[in-house]
C-alpha cells in the first residue's frame, strides 16, 4: 500500500494505490470514488475496507481524493461536478498504468457513485461500474445541511444565529460551496447510472430502509439495459453516529463477489 | 497560493500515512514543525478539512507542518492487537523521529482536537522534543462548578420541563419506573465514566504538570458547543488547583463554535488563532 500524489502540478491528486495478493489471476484495475463532505469523512473507513478486501483477490486497487477534498490540491471554493469526473478519468489512467491491467472498474459511495456512472459512459477501458447508495434525489441531497450539533448548549447561554457565509455560499453536508456546485448538485440524479453503458453495473442498496426503498422505486420505473440490483440491511457508513460505527462488512462482501 | 508550500505524501515506518507540507523555502530548523493527530477515529485530514486547512496556513507562514494516521486509523497499518492509547504515544515518537532523520527537524508542536488534544498532552509530557500543545476541546474532568452550571442550565430549558411533564425524562424514569429494565449506555456516556475516574483524571493533571515544568508552551481552546464538556473559564484551573496552569496557559473560547467546528468562519477563527499563537 501506497499513499502518494497524481495528475498534473495544477490539479494534484492524492491517492492510495493497493496492488493485488494474487498475482496468478489475470489482473484486475478498480478505482474507488469516494463521497463527499461529511459523508466523506466517515466513510473512509469503510472505503479503506473494500479497497482491502478486493486487493486481497485479484484487483489492483486505486482510491483517491477529488480535487478540492481530502489530501488533495485546491480548495472547497475551486470544485465542480465535471473537475471531479476528470479526477475519476485521471484516476482511472492512473491506476491502468501502475496495475498493468487492459481495464478498469469504477465504483462509487454517495455521490461518488453518481460521478463514476456519468464517467462510465464513455470511458474506453471500463469493466464493470458498482454503484452503492447513489444520490437519488439532488435536490433533496444538496439541501442536506450539518449545523452545529443540536445536543450543544444546555442553556447556559442563547445560542447567536450561525454566522453568515456570504449571499453566493450555502452549506452542503458541512461544507461551503458556491451556488454553481450547488445547482450542480441539485441535478443529480439516477438517469446516468440507469444509461450508463458499462457491460455489467451492479448498484448496491444499504443503510436506512427508506433510501433502500426510494433506490428501489425508482429502479422498477427504468427500462433499459440489465443492472444488477442488491440490496443490503447494512449500516450507512457515511453517516456520522450510523450504530457502533461498524463497518457495512455484508456490502463490501457483495462487491467484491460480484467482481 | 499552492507556490508557498510542497506537499509530500509519507508512510512513517512503514506504517503510518501522512503528508509533510513544507514551506517551499524549505523546513526553517529555527522553528518547531507542527504535528497534528487524529480526532477519534477520523482520519488525517479532519472533520471539514480542518486538518489540511491548518496544516496548509501555517506553511504559509514559513512553518512545516505534518498530518498522519496512526496505525489502525486512516490509510495506516493495522494496530496489531496493541492498546490504542500506547500505539497512539508510540506512533508519535515514530513520526517525530522519522522527522528528525529526514528534515532535521529537531523541535515540535502537537496539535489535536478532543482525543487528539488528550493525546498531546500526554505525549508533551513525557518527551523533549515537544515544546508546545494546541489543544482544541481537551478533556477536563467535570467540577462541582461545572455541574452546578449544567444541571441549572437544563432547568433553563424548555425541553427539560417539557421531558418532565409528558413522563420522557431520565429522572423521571429512575423515580417512577424504577423496575423498567435499564438502559444502555451511549458511547458519549462511557467516555465520560472513563475520563472522569479518579486514575483518568490523575494521569491528566499529571500530564499537565510534567509539561508546564518542562517549559512545554500550551494553548487551549475551547468551543461553547461543548457545554456539556466545559461550561465556565475558569473550569481547567478548577480541575486541576495544585498544576500552575495559569502561568503556562493561553486560553481562547471559540464563542458559540460547535465541536467540530461544522462553520467556516470558526474554522477560520482557530486556524488563525493556532498560526498566530505557534
Amino acid at each position: 500500500m501506497g499513499p502518494f500524489f497524481f495528475g498534473s502540478s495544477r490539479r494534484r491528486l492524492f491517492g492510495v494505490y493497493t496492488p493485488a495478493v494474487e498475482l496468478e489471476a489475470p489482473p484486475g484495475a478498480v478505482v474507488l470514488c469516494q463521497p463527499w463532505g461529511t459523508e466523506y469523512i466517515h466513510a473512509h473507513r469503510a472505503i479503506v475496507r473494500l479497497g482491502e478486501a478486493l486487493s486481497r483477490t485479484r484487483f489492483h486497487v486505486l482510491r483517491f481524493d477529488y480535487y478540492g477534498s481530502g489530501d488533495s490540491g485546491g480548495d472547497f471554493a475551486e470544485v465542480d461536478l465535471e473537475g471531479w469526473r476528470s479526477d475519476i478519468r485521471t484516476a482511472a489512467d492512473e491506476c491502468l498504468s501502475m496495475s498493468g491491467a487492459s481495464r478498469v472498474s469504477l465504483v462509487g459511495l454517495r455521490i461518488g457513485a453518481n460521478l463514476a456512472a456519468d464517467v462510465a459512459r464513455d470511458l474506453a477501458d471500463l469493466d464493470a461500474l458498482v454503484v452503492w447508495n447513489p444520490i437519488v434525489d439532488g435536490a433533496a441531497y444538496a439541501s442536506v445541511t450539518t449545523p452545529a450539533r443540536r445536543r450543544d448548549p444546555v442553556g447556559l447561554r442563547p445560542r447567536r444565529r450561525p454566522a453568515s457565509h456570504g449571499p453566493d455560499i450555502v452549506k452542503v453536508l458541512g461544507s461551503p460551496l458556491g451556488e454553481e456546485l450547488a445547482a450542480e448538485l441539485r441535478q443529480v440524479g439516477l438517469a446516468p447510472i440507469l444509461q450508463a453503458g458499462a457491460e455489467r453495473t451492479l448498484i448496491v442498496g444499504s443503510g436506512e430502509p427508506a433510501d433502500r426503498a426510494a433506490l428501489r422505486r425508482t429502479l422498477s420505473d427504468r427500462s433499459g439495459p440489465t443492472l444488477d440490483y442488491v440490496e443490503n440491511d447494512d449500516v450507512p457508513a457515511w453517516l456520522d453516529g450510523h450504530p457502533g460505527y461498524a463497518l457495512p462488512i455484508s456490502t463490501i462482501d457483495t462487491i467484491r463477489r460480484w467482481l | 497560493m499552492s507556490s508557498q508550500f510542497i506537499e509530500r505524501a509519507a508512510l512513517f515506518g512503514g506504517t503510518k500515512a501522512g503528508i509533510v507540507t513544507v514551506p517551499t523555502a524549505g523546513h526553517d530548523e529555527t522553528r518547531p514543525v507542527l504535528v497534528v493527530l487524529n480526532t477519534g477515529i477520523s482520519h488525517r485530514v479532519g472533520h471539514h478539512r480542518m486538518h489540511v486547512e491548518l496544516c496548509r496556513a501555517v506553511a504559509r507562514q514559513g512553518t512545516m507542518a505534518v498530518r498522519f494516521d496512526f496505525r489502525g486509523i486512516g490509510d495506516s497499518a493495522p494496530l496489531d492487537g496493541a492498546d490504542p492509547g500506547e500505539g497512539a504515544l508510540a506512533d508519535i515518537g515514530d513520526v517525530l523521529r522519522e522527522l528528525g532523520d529526514r528534515f532535521k527537524a529537531r523541535r515540535f508542536v502537537l496539535c489535536g482536537l478532543c482525543s487528539g488534544a488528550d493525546q498531546s498532552i500526554h505525549f508533551a509530557s513525557q518527551d523533549e522534543r515537544v515544546v508546545g500543545v494546541a489543544l482544541i476541546d481537551p478533556q477536563i474532568p467535570k467540577t462541582r462548578r461545572h455541574r452546578i452550571a449544567v444541571g441549572v442550565g437544563r432547568l433553563r430549558m424548555w425541553g427539560t420541563w417539557r421531558n418532565l411533564l409528558l413522563g420522557r425524562s431520565r429522572a423521571y424514569g429512575r423515580l417512577f419506573r424504577p423496575a423498567s429494565p435499564p438502559r444502555s449506555e451511549t458511547s458519549d456516556e462511557y467516555l465520560d465514566r472513563q475520563l472522569n475516574r479518579p486514575e483518568s483524571r490523575d494521569a491528566l493533571g499529571r500530564s499537565f504538570a510534567a509539561a508546564i515544568d518542562r517549559g512545554v508552551r500550551i494553548l487551549a481552546v475551547f468551543t461553547t458547543g461543548e457545554r456539556e464538556r466545559w461550561s465556565y473559564r475558569g473550569q481547567l484551573f478548577d480541575a486541576f488547583p495544585d498544576v500552575p496552569l495559569a502561568r503556562a496557559i493561553s486560553l481562547v473560547e471559540l464563542h458559540d463554535a460547535d465541536h467540530l467546528l461544522s462553520r467556516r468562519d470558526d474554522r477560520a477563527k482557530l486556524i488563525e488563532t493556532v498560526t498566530k499563537w505557534i
